[in-house]
């Protein structure tokens, strides 16, 4: 899953797709922005145009293309598509300690992740708006102990004064890697049309193939032709001479 | 969440949309996407909780449960009914060839059962607990996996054991319950072509970066009671035994004619391509009445005929009157789709159909669509004086302004209005049968991903239509469990047991070529639905009433959505004129926080031809390794086979 970039000269090694979930307004857009473009827009309705963010991190002396995804505003009446935990292999699971809603709904989302994402999907739970200590109704000590019992770690954070964002996301990465890059699963090759997640436009090689597929009908068959010839010679010979 | 439960009746802040969609399937999604995409703001409901209507996939459990659900509902109001919903459900657990004729007298039993009334549905539950019962009884002398699996199926309600079983390593193998899960059974299997219209649909809009698919691995034809293999390659042609060398050789002529139709691979740019075919077509036509008149003249053998009929061409209704132009193009995008993501032409969504509907309803709610599921619209309010459109009153009771009104035409009967403008569309009512089944090994003779293709009469003469089989034993399925989803699809004759029941039989039986084959697949679980789609042959334009019926998605029996995206556009172009359908969203890897080396301009000038490339490109560096050389790497392919 963890897909190491086929050629030597990617810009990065491997690419790691993680999730942002929790309630509306607890601030997912905020933190994705602060990580990827360290940005911040207090005034967020809801969520549009954000499909996903790209930040490329270092870890260990290995490039790790991280690419975030964002509810896309589904998360309001839970209608999260299925297609949306495909391939997952990280969850923030956020929720706004200044409000105590969001906070037990926490307990719903992992259920969700549960039924849909793949058991061994790494979660993290994140208190976002620490910055607002004046209005805080969920108690550090409660965020720790529900984490802890579902064995997952807990960071409290603020996108707006951007604390601890930096280190949610390096400290999912770094576990994710542990758990993919050091035992690796086999699993069936995976097409995906016009897309270059392993590829990442490596021109130098592509050009070659650029010409390529222009002359594919007759090249092509020529060359299985050919290659067919060399293999079964006998069978070719009969079938010139009928 | 929060909003709907404190104020029922205004739990959209907004009240107006542009567009109120109902129905998740693939064209109402397309829909969806396409007009969010061009700016407008979307509403879209489904009744059901999930997306997809009849395009959805559900684990086992779902599936179960939502086949048990349309059996009662059916009997029980037919008004209420919204894809996906089934007819003539048959479920069948364990069933064990070697106790098959015991099975079949129980499953007799059941059949007369599901045809009495609602009533005595809960007898027929208990029927199918005592099914199981015996088979596990009867079983003793079966091999141990199987008897564990049967074993476990009864003792199910013991949590703690199960636990204890995931712990433990190479200890019992896993029931189907616990498995259940992990499966992702499609309602209408589809195979897409590499370079079939949803593809290149996938490619333009950029919503493949939502969606990933498993390149089919060998496509067979079933005659003389056996699986034959339908060559992918000239190469293959040659290394088949099947066919006679003459043989070969006509089929050679008939596929280089085709392509000397479609001009493929020459210089030609795309518009010139297209006026040769038509007048290629126009010429041919003199001559030939229909696609089945032109294969005629060929004088093939009945293999030959058969194997280009339903093998190469997988139009699979209304065989007698195939128009030429149809069945060339879909000859030619057959050989022309070959290679392209692998060997075969034909590529199956990793996650199962279900996934792709829900990436157009993403692409939607990403440009600012807002979803609502398992509620839908219960009334509509027409203004009286232009007698269009102007309110809907959701089942929660808010009342929305809307422009447009999008619905799939089984909710219609559904929405109460104050008079009757919603007219009867026009409609032809498709009816398939279907079976499922997760089997322990796979067909004898086939590989992990299949595609079998039945041509009519040819299970003991008996069957009227094609019938389809898709075989998914890596994707779809818990992987490495030896685990094997098989659907069958056919046009509807009768009920779906008595269409596919034989025809299940016979090939989970198999023909074994040589003592080395293992032994024939043996059902776990099954079972036999059908399933009716309505075919809108006429979308209306809007001027009378803003109100736009499209087709229940007809899936063609199993390929391609060629259909369903033109008739999106359609609807898509009488809403939004003139406006690009699912123009290319900017690419998020253009922004990049880490230096990233240049990328280089490209010489191209058409950009189509690039993006065409590109996958080209990327296919080749995926599929073959890190192979140089192109001719290599076409040996390389020539080998595997």
């Amino acid at each position: 899953m963890t897909s190491p970039a086929t050629n030597k000269s990617a810009a990065y090694d491997y690419l790691i797709k993680l999730l942002l979930i929790g309630d509306s307004g607890v601030g997912k857009s905020c933190l994705l922005l602060r990580f990827s473009e360290d940005s911040f827009t207090p005034s967020f309705i809801t969520t549009i145009g954000i499909d996903f963010k790209i930040r490329t991190i270092e870890l260990e002396g290995k490039r790790i293309k991280l690419q975030i995804w964002d509810t896309a505003g589904q998360e309001r009446f839970r209608t999260i598509t299925t297609a949306y935990y495909r391939g997952a292999m990280g969850i923030l699971l956020v929720y706004d300690v200044t409000d105590e809603k969001s906070f037990g709904n926490i307990r719903n989302w992992i259920r969700n992740i549960e039924q849909h994402a793949t058991d061994s999907v790494n979660k993290m739970l994140i208190g976002n708006k620490c910055d607002m200590a004046e209005k805080k109704v969920v108690d550090s000590s409660r965020g720790k102990s529900l984490a802890d019992e579902y064995g997952i770690k807990f960071l409290e954070t603020s996108a707006k004064n951007s604390i601890n964002v930096e280190e949610a996301f390096i400290s999912l990465a770094k576990d994710i890697k542990k758990r993919m890059i050091d035992t690796p699963n086999e699993q069936p090759q995976v097409v995906q049309p016009g897309a270059n997640l392993n590829t990442n436009n490596n021109k130098k090689k592509a050009c070659k193939f650029y010409i390529f597929p222009c002359y594919l009908g007759y090249w092509y068959y020529f060359c299985l032709f050919y290659a067919n010839r060399l293999i079964s010679l006998n069978r070719l010979l009969s079938w010139v001479l009928f | 969440m929060e909003e709907e439960r404190k104020n029922n009746s205004n739990w959209l802040e907004n009240d107006k949309f542009d567009c109120v969609i109902l129905g998740t399937g693939l064209i109402e999604s397309l829909v969806a996407g396409a007009l969010a995409r061009a700016g407008k703001s979307v509403l879209h409901f489904d009744k059901k909780v999930v997306y997809g209507g009849f395009e959805s996939s559900f684990n086992l459990g779902q599936l179960t449960t939502i086949l048990q659900e349309s059996n009662t509902n059916v009997l029980l109001d037919k008004k209420d009914l919204v894809p996906p919903y089934f007819e003539n459900v048959v479920i069948n657990k364990a069933v064990q060839t070697a106790s098959l004729k015991e099975e079949e007298n129980q499953i007799k039993q059941e059949e007369t059962i599901s045809t009495t009334t609602e009533n005595k549905e809960e007898d027929k539950k208990e029927k199918v607990e005592t099914t199981t019962t015996t088979a596990a009884t009867t079983m003793t002398t079966e091999n141990i996996n199987n008897n564990d699996e049967n074993v476990n199926d009864n003792n199910n309600n013991n949590e703690p054991e199960v636990l204890q079983v995931i712990d433990v390593p190479l200890a019992k193998e896993k029931t189907l319950e616990e498995l259940g899960r992990l499966f992702s059974i499609d309602i209408s299997p589809t195979l897409l072509y590499g370079r079939g219209a949803l593809v290149k649909l996938l490619i333009s809009s950029s919503a493949s970066r939502y969606l990933e698919f498993k390149s089919l691995d060998q496509n067979y034809l079933f005659a003389n009671g056996k699986v034959h293999e339908i060559p992918s390659t000239k190469g293959s042609i040659f290394k088949d035994s099947t066919f006679s060398l003459k043989e070969k050789r006509l089929i050679m002529k008939f596929m280089e004619s085709i392509r000397d139709l479609k001009k493929e691979g020459s210089d030609l740019d795309d518009s010139k391509k297209e006026e040769h075919f038509k007048q290629s077509i126009a010429e041919l036509g003199k001559q030939y009445k229909n696609f089945i008149d032109y294969i005629k003249s060929y004088k093939f053998t009945e293999l030959v005929e058969s194997f280009i009929l339903y093998g190469l061409s997988l139009i699979h209704e209304d065989l007698d009157s195939i128009p030429l132009e149809t069945g060339i193009e879909s000859v030619s995008l057959y050989t022309s789709s070959l290679l392209v993501y692998g060997v075969s032409p034909f590529l199956v969504p990793y996650y199962g159909v279900g996934d792709i509907p829900q990436a157009f309803c993403r692409l939607c709610a990403v440009f600012g669509g807002s979803y609502v599921l398992g509620r839908s619209v219960d009334s509509i309010q027409f203004n009286q004086e232009t007698g269009k459109v102007e309110s809907i009153i959701c089942s929660e009771g808010q009342t929305i302004k809307t422009n447009h009104f999008i619905t799939s035409p089984k909710y219609l009967n559904t929405i109460s209005s104050q008079n009757n403008l919603i007219q009867p569309q026009k409609t032809i009512r498709k009816t398939y049968s279907r079976f499922i089944g997760i089997i322990d090994s796979k067909i004898i003779g086939t590989q992990n991903e299949s595609f079998i293709t039945i041509p009519p009469k040819s299970i003991n003469g008996k069957n009227k239509n094609v019938i389809n089989i898709l075989q998914l034993s890596s994707i779809c399925v818990p992987y490495n469990k030896n685990k094997v989803l098989v659907h069958f699809t056919t046009l509807a004759e009768s009920t779906a047991e008595n269409d596919l029941k034989e025809c299940v039989e016979q090939i989970l039986k198999g023909k074994k070529d040589s003592e080395k084959d293992s032994a024939s697949p043996s059902l776990l679980w099954s079972t036999y639905f059908n399933y009716s789609v309505d075919f809108v042959e006429t979308i209306n334009q809007e001027k009378d009433n803003n109100i736009v019926v499209c087709s229940d998605s007809p899936n063609g029996q199993t390929v391609d959505f060629e259909y369903h995206i033109s008739q999106a556009k359609k609807i898509f172009e009488t809403i939004c004129p003139g406006q690009i359908f699912l123009e290319k969203v900017p690419d998020a890897d253009d922004i990049i926080h880490f230096e990233e080396p240049e990328t280089t301009e490209t010489t191209t000038d058409n950009k189509e031809t690039e993006t065409e490339q590109k996958v080209e490109t990327e296919q080749e560096q995926k599929i073959e390794t890190e192979e140089e050389n192109e001719k290599e790497q076409k040996i390389e392919t020539e080998k595997k086979e």
